[in-house]
């Protein structure tokens, strides 16, 4: 083990893939994308069943329920990644901007849900928020 | 009960924030990614349980007060770990940068308060 400093795929489960992710900005935009698509997906299932002591069962029968804790617990995964190498005062306003909006623009798109003028204010902000510290 | 809502919004906002700044201590220690050192960490663990407790608040303030009141106080707390990357962990960012994380911020709490 000593001097390797080889990117250990054996020990992450085949996630060698991760390798091309060390250090990238595009680690936490990935990271709020893959979030914001599961708290999307939970929310999904969250309006569909009657909330109840089957809530459980409803989650743990549900193949939506199922993606939607993957994703984010990809996304978790690579957030931690992003946390390894960069700076945490600019990995979190990505992540965390990414992980609030795209649920809501998606719930506009699929649910039909409302939006109100200072959430387009709201979404905008982020948006431009999360382009500028990209570089 | 409103009140009680709003002191366990804010209990939430504190779990949330700071499991971040200890999950960037934990993983910044880390010599190689390791996603076993990762799980087994104590350190990282603890941020982990940390998140739980934020949880269990925030659940509880949901049934004692609005939505719209929680999560902006919920939302805003990457302002933890972005004040922690700034005292602790000594990140340096331009006035630029910090701008734009205000306004990013600001996008957030707007977003979630309406």
């Amino acid at each position: 083990m000593a001097g390797s400093s080889r990117f250990n795929s054996r020990n992450n489960f085949g996630l060698s893939f991760l390798e091309k992710f060390q250090g990238s900005i595009l680690t936490p935009i990935i990271a709020g994308l893959l979030m914001g698509v599961g708290a999307f997906l939970l929310k999904v299932v969250m309006g569909s069943v009657i909330i109840d002591i089957n809530i459980i069962l409803s989650l743990i029968l549900s193949p939506t329920a199922w993606l939607g804790f993957i994703t984010s617990g990809l996304g978790f995964l690579l957030f931690q990644l992003s946390l390894y190498k960069g700076k945490v005062s600019v990995i979190t306003p990505i992540t965390g901007g990414l992980a609030t909006v795209i649920p809501i623009i998606l719930a506009i798109a699929f649910l039909s849900e409302l939006l109100s003028t200072l959430k387009i204010v709201g979404i905008i902000l982020i948006v431009i928020g999360i382009i500028a510290l990209r570089d | 009960m409103v009140v009680l809502g709003i002191l366990l919004a804010i209990v939430a906002f504190i779990c949330f924030g700071s499991a971040i700044a200890v999950q960037k201590f934990s993983m910044g220690s880390m010599k190689k990614f390791n996603i076993i050192k990762m799980v087994t960490n104590k350190i990282w663990l603890s941020s982990i349980a940390v998140s739980l407790v934020g949880v269990v608040s925030y659940l509880i303030s949901l049934s004692s007060a609005p939505l719209t009141t929680v999560q902006p106080i919920v939302s805003a707390s990457i302002v933890v770990p972005i004040i922690a990357g700034f005292i602790f962990f000594k990140e340096k960012m331009e006035v630029r940068q910090w701008l734009v994380v205000a306004v990013l911020i600001a996008g957030i709490i707007l977003v979630s308060a309406f």
